[in-house]
């Protein structure tokens, strides 16, 4: 959902509303000097730091420290542009900064992160997390200290200091179980530009020593070096005991996921890799050695500068936002195949969501691998969870369902064989929530004229007051209602070539798609207005605010503004509350 | 042969034909009556309304004679040959009723005439006017006996001005709290279910108050002298979520009620259908048989959700406001009530 967007439009979690959250979070958490640069990044797009010192107008000093905030804080992505290399010697190189609006945008989500940890994964987990969180990216060793103060700050000797043995192994199941991951390095190159499948020519294979040959060449070794971090990503380094047998646990799911059939997004980076690994063998044995050659010996070095395998370099770890939106998106599975077909179906489904666990990496995954009945049931009792008795019965129920959630693929040596479309069921979900949002808004005769909309296709507003069994004049205030939201879509079907509107058909239709795009940025909309009361909330008792982060205050001053103060609290918590409702609703309909 | 003999004879041979006969029929069944004795004793039949004449529906530019029904003749007694003429055209409209506007076009009378020749029919209540519901301003004119066609009225959904929305709310609620004692229900389950009701004894007090034992006391609403009756007043019993009585509502349009429209399977149908778009049942072919079980829908629509709980949600200038205008944030009204604990 995220990143498809829909009729040309930029997708809601780019769109201006959540610009315009992700500006006023910077500026909570940062400042207004860090908002300026995002604010450039934004309007912009990726830039040099030239560029950016031209369009912000910050002095350099100020905008490298606020540059430097922003890396830290990993709001601010960086990459390394190599221009290809001229007749007078190797191309210039540049720092290309990217705003990661995605990581801005989902900071509100960190409460959830440290509930979701807090119940999976103990106390000291829920230290280590929220200490990474907070400094956005650390080393092993600075995370350790800082955990430990805290510590100390809190339990003021009166709790024993957690034992570093303790927390490393701790932080090292949070790495293996993917919550964090290394933080990508700045010298990887930009991400390639996505093409529209309609509008990629078909090339014929290079000529050997041609310019394109060489540009091939670039392309497959950029792909290379981000599949080189991409491998690395999860790998534990040198100081947290990261050795041959841990990597291999990683490199042996990693095996066992390219046997199996991948899922279909599974790296944008691979289908290139595939086709150039085939041009190339197009091209001529000599050509596709020296591709080869080459792009082995950039992979191998970025690779080994990503996984730290020399590690001279420290290793930076950060939060990996998309394992808890992939959990998340889970649960709502989950939940809403319970709803659908029953508890037991649900229990199945979620066997089958723990046992691809390993073999994906991202939320926006559409499929699962290949995964057998007896794969379903061991990973349910391996997470100590309830397996229903009649779990293939079921599954196979499922798969004969014409809604079309599982697709059988024949019996394998573990039962019947399963593949599990994610974007069916999560639309389902989408839907729910659009079904109550209508009613809400619209009334419950207004969802019933969106909901005969969204079955019947397309008709005529007398069409929908018979069908909906409404007045004429109470359809015509809901369709119109809904149109001006961008709930409905209506169309002009004229009769004659002048298209005279007493000659024309004008028909209805509800676009589950469009709705879900519009719903997905009202929700950004919403969140920034809720944003907006609360900084307005404060800034009216702004006095009040900095009386209580004041670090001595008298206690009778404080029993004098009891009241006043329990206003202000129950404003502030109301308002916060429902922003980390939202947040959920903005998962759904754009993170997963 | 005198006039009166010929007049009987005329009138016997229509009797034989009560789809009506015409002219050259009249002349071959009465070989010895002259052509003149025949016209003398039509006209004096016509003028004494015992005879009809129309025109030939299987050939519009001949006519026949009808012979009137000896209550018809009473009734008509009085009636000049226009008022006849207009009558007679609208007669002929059926149950779809006349446009007066047409009725001009027809009888090629003034307006203001036939407008005063349907005053006196309907002050004989001869004739009725009929409001279309396609045309709340275009009345049309048919028999007093007839019931109009469902295209006029609109059906059973259509009260005697308007459209009828309680009626389907009341039946909406019949169906749902059936479904929902039932656990499943075909559309012939939900058919037989009304009309056992009725038969069950619901019927029988129209006007007034309606005792039923699933329900308790309804009043009956009553509008006008026609067509009415159609449903108790719900709101005490549905307000209280108490069972809703089909009986008084099939009944109510059923052959007893005066609206004379029974309910047919493809109302109910589309009574079933709205369910199915609010959400709250949903159709299943549980037997693979190709027939569809109706049940309660297994996903509910929430109740609400997280942006429809702020006031941003259901704002109705949720796009007209931005930070800084005149609607924004800052200076919302919904925020204020919603924050005012
Ligand atoms: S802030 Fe107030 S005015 Fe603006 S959209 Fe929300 S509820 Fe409506």
């Amino acid at each position: 959902m995220a990143d498809t967007a829909f009729g040309g439009q930029p997708p809601a979690s780019r769109g201006p509303h959540a610009c315009r959250l992700a500006l006023k979070l910077v500026d909570e958490a940062l400042g207004p000097v860090c908002r300026k640069v995002i604010g450039c990044l934004v309007d912009h797009g990726m830039q040099q730091y030239g560029e950016l010192v031209r369009a912000s107008g910050l002095a350099p000093p100020q905008l490298r420290a606020a540059l430097l905030v922003l890396i830290q804080h990993n709001y601010v992505n960086c990459y390394l542009k190599e221009e290809p290399p001229t007749l007078r010697g190797p191309g210039p190189s540049y720092y290309l900064y990217e705003v990661a609006l995605p990581r801005i945008l989902q900071s509100l989500r960190v409460p959830r992160f440290l509930t979701h940890i807090a119940d999976d994964h103990g106390q000291e987990s829920v230290r280590l997390i929220h200490n990474l969180l907070e400094h956005g990216r650390l080393r092993w060793d600075q995370l350790l200290k800082a955990v430990c103060s805290e510590a100390a700050e809190e339990g003021e000797g009166e709790e024993p200091p957690p034992d570093p043995e303790v927390l490393a192994n701790k932080f090292r199941s949070l790495v293996m179980e993917r919550y964090v991951e290394r933080v990508p390095p700045c010298n990887l190159p930009p991400p390639a530009q996505q093409v529209h499948p309609n509008a990629r020519k078909k090339k014929a294979a290079p000529k050997p020593g041609s310019e394109e040959e060489a540009d091939l060449q670039r392309e497959q070794s950029e792909v290379q070096q981000r599949q080189g971090y991409q491998e690395a990503r999860f790998q534990l380094s040198a100081d947290l005991g990261g050795d041959a047998a841990l990597i291999g646990s990683e490199a042996a799911a990693e095996k066992q996921a390219g046997k199996r059939k991948r899922g279909k997004d599974a790296t944008a980076e691979e289908p290139a890799k595939k086709r150039g690994r085939k041009k190339a063998g197009d091209a001529g044995q000599a050509a596709a050695e020296t591709a080869a050659a080459e792009a082995a010996a950039a992979g191998a070095k970025s690779a080994g500068v990503a996984a730290g395998q020399n590690e001279e370099e420290p290793v930076l770890w950060r939060v990996n936002y998309d394992e808890f939106n992939r959990r998340f998106r889970n649960d709502i599975i989950v939940s809403t195949v319970k709803l659908k077909y029953g508890v037991d179906a649900g229990h199945a489904v979620h066997g089958l969501l723990l046992a691809n666990a390993r073999f994906e990496q991202t939320a926006h995954t559409v499929e699962t691998v290949v995964l057998s009945v007896n794969d379903a049931s061991g990973a349910l009792r391996r997470a100590e969870k309830e397996v229903p008795d009649n779990i293939d019965a079921v599954l196979g129920e499922l798969s004969e369902d014409v809604f079309g959630l599982l697709e059988s693929r024949g019996q394998g040596p573990g039962g019947e064989q399963f593949v599990m479309n994610f974007p069916r069921i999560l639309n389902l979900a989408r839907l729910l929530e659009l079904e109550a949002v209508v009613k809400n808004k619209f009334g419950p005769h207004g969802m019933r004229i969106w909901r005969l909309l969204l079955l019947m296709g397309q008709l005529e507003q007398k069409q929908v007051a018979d069908l909906a069994m409404l007045t004429k004049e109470e359809a015509r205030e809901k369709l119109y209602g809904m149109l001006k939201a961008g709930y409905l879509a209506l169309q002009d079907v004229p009769r004659t070539a002048d298209h005279a509107p007493s000659r024309t058909f004008y028909t209805w239709r509800a676009n589950p798609g469009v709705v879900n795009a519009r719903m997905a940025s009202d929700l950004y909309r919403a969140a920034g207005n809720l944003h907006a009361r609360l900084a307005h909330e404060m800034s009216k008792k702004e006095e009040l605010v900095q009386l209580l982060e004041a670090p001595s205050v008298a206690s009778h001053v404080l029993e004098r503004r009891e009241e006043e103060i329990a206003a202000l609290r129950a404003v502030t918590t109301r308002l916060e509350a429902s922003l980390l409702d939202l947040d959920a609703q903005i998962m759904l309909f754009n993170d997963v | 042969m005198s006039t009166k003999k010929v007049e009987e004879m005329i009138l016997a041979v229509c009797r034989k034909h009560p789809e009506g006969v015409q002219d050259t029929v009249l002349e071959q069944e009465l070989p010895n009556v002259s052509v003149n004795d025949r016209a003398l004793a039509i006209n004096a039949l016509l003028s004494a309304l015992k005879l009809q004449i129309l025109v030939n529906p299987a050939d519009p530019s001949s006519h026949i004679y009808k012979a009137s029904a000896a209550a018809d003749t009473a009734r008509l007694k009085g009636l000049t040959p226009e008022d006849m003429l207009v009558y007679q055209c609208i007669q002929g409209a059926g149950n779809m009723g006349i446009w007066t506007r047409d009725m001009k076009t027809r009888t090629n009378l003034q307006q203001p005439k036939i407008n005063k020749i349907l005053k006196t029919l309907e002050e004989r209540l001869l004739v009725k006017s009929v409001k279309s519901v396609q045309n709340a301003s275009k009345k049309v004119y048919m028999l007093y006996e007839l019931e109009p066609a469902k295209e006029l009225t609109g059906g059973p959904w259509y009260g005697p001005d308007a459209f009828d929305s309680e009626f389907i709310t009341v039946l909406q609620d019949a169906t749902m709290s059936y479904i929902k004692s039932k656990g499943d229900a075909t559309l012939a389950d939900i058919v037989r279910f009304i009309k056992e009701t009725v038969s069950a004894g619901c019927t029988q007090t129209w006007y007034g108050r309606h005792e039923c034992a699933a329900a308790g006391v309804h009043r009956v609403r009553e509008h006008g002298t026609t067509s009415v009756q159609r449903k108790l007043v719900p709101s005490a019993c549905m307000s209280a979520r108490m069972h809703a009585c089909p009986a008084i509502l099939y009944s109510a349009s059923g052959s007893q009620g005066i609206s004379k429209q029974a309910l047919q399977e493809d109302d109910v149908q589309r009574i079933i259908n709205t369910l199915d778009y609010d959400g709250k049942i949903e159709g299943v072919d549980l037997d693979d048989d190709g027939v569809e079980h109706y049940r309660l829908a297994l996903m509910k629509i929430p109740e609400t959700t997280a942006f429809t709980s702020i006031p941003c949600g259901v704002c109705p200038v949720f796009n007209e406001c931005v930070e800084g205008g005149k609607i924004s944030p800052a200076t919302c009204v919904y925020y204020q009530e919603w924050l005012d604990f």
